[in-house]
């Protein structure tokens, strides 16, 4: 099987922009929160017993899933840098990679599909693409979903549906994101009122890595709140016509920024090229942020860059932990810093 | 059952499980039971285990907290009892479910169900499932074919109402297969 390290060379399997709507709609997400009906939920659970979990749901996963290629890891044979880097890639939360429980990942060899063992519940099973796709990934993960059916009794309940450890994801137990970006909302000063319509409409926003995170290069997920009392179908339309609105509502604040303000935005941008091929030092933060702006001017046309791969690479490659795993003296943050200014800076003036 | 506190001593994880069905295949019982138990009851659990009812019987005066929880359970207006009352199968108290706002198993759902309405309510706007329940495997009770045919129903009856007619076609088929999976 594939390393960490070796993965962590490959692009992301959420990330191949400009995804849809003009590198509006980055990324879609759905979960699904499972528990097996035969054991206590994690936290009630001793070491050998979280042990024998993790060894009874990967043969039952296996079995369902009959995959011929599949990424397993045990996080306890990891180190840290590469439970990170699952981090990064959106395979495993960030209390998976940062938490000391026995756990695992199960996942397809293209990253698509990934399963959290022994996370918050038994199982959370996701599947994740690039662009706007809620109904093909629901239906992808309701069929993986019906094959595990056959291999694990799931913990249901008549009338709560399907049960998880904490009741926010009772019922369906299905979380459906998309990631946006949305630089001229911000810009607009717009965003605040768009969110908090949102939030008024039963919905979350979180930042660039999901729960817990801050929102970075204006990179936004917006999913649903309410998991129970609504038909896997119908949360996932209510999302997609929220994300529908929220496109336009982009869309108009990039026309009003280039009809009433190009020379601000036209500097802005270029500015935001300029650091990046040049700057000595730089910290991932900045990166996110000032390719926020470049991914704005390509979309806009007002740079001239038309590579988006190369965008997708910088936004990923150089994150803290891919770059550590492939850089040996990435280690300490003033060395990895300078790294990526200059891994940044050549791949830019290619 | 992994994880499962014993209900004789409620401090020990059990290491047996007995699973008694009534005559006609219901009426299903279970006894999750420490190895530590057994030996003080004197119990033999080889291949025709004692019927739980007598193993209950054997137990009786050394059953510890889940016997009183039921108690608390009754003056609910309480609220010191209450959070002391457990969770007969993972021992997990109401207290430390609402300081982590976590469950420790399935049955907790049904031991702190007067709690758990009114929670899963205030969250998600009602208490009642509508969505997709496991088809293979293990089949939906009942109650649970019950409780999604009557909102299959309801949905229909707002589809034709409002004219969503594509809405109104697939949840026909939803019904259909319904009707196909309880035959």
């Amino acid at each position: 099987m594939i390393s960490v390290a070796d993965l962590a060379r490959r692009p992301a399997a959420w990330l191949q922009s400009p995804g849809a709507a003009d590198g509006i709609v980055v990324s879609t997400r759905i979960r699904l929160a499972r528990n097996s009906a035969e054991h206590a939920f994690p936290r009630q659970l001793d070491r050998t017993q979280q042990q024998d979990l993790v060894s009874f749901l990967l043969d039952r996963l296996s079995r369902a899933t009959q995959w011929e290629e599949s990424l397993t890891y045990h996080l306890r044979d990891l180190e840290i840098p590469e439970r990170q880097a699952l981090g990064e890639r959106q395979l495993i939360s960030r209390d998976l990679a940062n938490g000391k429980r026995v756990s695992a990942l199960y996942a397809s060899a293209d990253e698509s599909m990934a399963m959290m063992i022994n996370e918050e519940d038994h199982l959370r099973l996701q599947v994740i693409t690039h662009g706007l796709a809620l109904e093909e990934s629901l239906t992808r993960a309701v069929a993986l979903d019906q094959a595990l059916e056959s291999q694990v009794n799931w913990a249901v309940h008549p009338r709560f549906g399907y049960l998880s450890a904490c009741p926010t994801n009772a019922g369906t137990g299905l979380r459906a994101s998309v990631m946006l970006h949305l630089p001229a909302l911000a810009e607009t000063q717009d965003l605040r009122q768009v969110l908090r319509g949102l939030s008024k409409l039963h919905m979350t926003v979180r930042g660039l890595h999901g729960e817990g995170s801050e929102a970075s290069g204006h990179f936004y997920q917006i999913s649903n709140q309410r998991s129970l009392g609504h038909t896997e179908d119908e949360i996932v339309a209510h999302i997609h016509e929220a994300v529908g609105r929220i496109i336009e509502y982009e869309r108009l604040a990039r026309t009003a920024l280039l009809t009433r303000h190009r020379n601000r935005i036209d500097d802005r941008v270029w500015r935001a090229l300029g650091l990046l091929t040049h700057a000595r030092s730089v910290a991932y933060d900045e990166v996110i942020d000032q390719l926020s702006w470049v991914r704005l001017g390509v979309a806009l046309e007002l740079l001239p860059l038309r590579d988006w791969t190369l965008l997708d690479r910088i936004l990923v490659q150089t994150q803290p932990a891919h770059l550590e795993l492939h850089h040996a003296e990435a280690g300490a943050p003033a060395v990895r810093d300078r790294l990526r200014a200059e891994l940044v800076r050549g791949w830019l003036t290619a | 059952m992994i994880g499962i506190v014993c209900q004789v001593c409620a401090k020990r994880p059990a290491t047996s499980h007995l699973t008694e069905l009534g005559p006609d295949g219901g009426d299903r019982q279970e006894l999750h039971i420490c190895a530590t138990c057994i030996s003080n009851l004197g119990l033999e659990l080889g291949s025709t285990p004692l019927p739980i009812a007598e193993i209950l019987a054997a137990a009786k005066g050394q059953i510890a907290e889940p016997a009183d929880a039921d108690a608390d359970s009754e003056s609910p207006g309480d609220a010191s009892s209450d959070a002391q009352t457990a969770c007969p199968l993972c021992a997990l108290t109401f207290g430390e479910f609402s300081a982590n706002n976590r469950f420790g198993c399935a049955q907790c759902y049904d031991t702190f169900r007067e709690h758990v309405e009114p929670l899963l309510a205030r969250y998600h706007g009602t208490a009642v499932h509508s969505g997709r329940l496991p088809t293979q495997g293990r089949h939906p009770s009942g109650t649970a074919r019950l409780a999604r045919r009557t909102h299959l129903d309801q949905a229909l009856k707002q589809a034709l109402a409002s004219e969503d007619f594509r809405r109104a076609a697939q949840l026909r088929d939803e019904l259909r297969n319904l009707d196909e999976a309880t035959s």
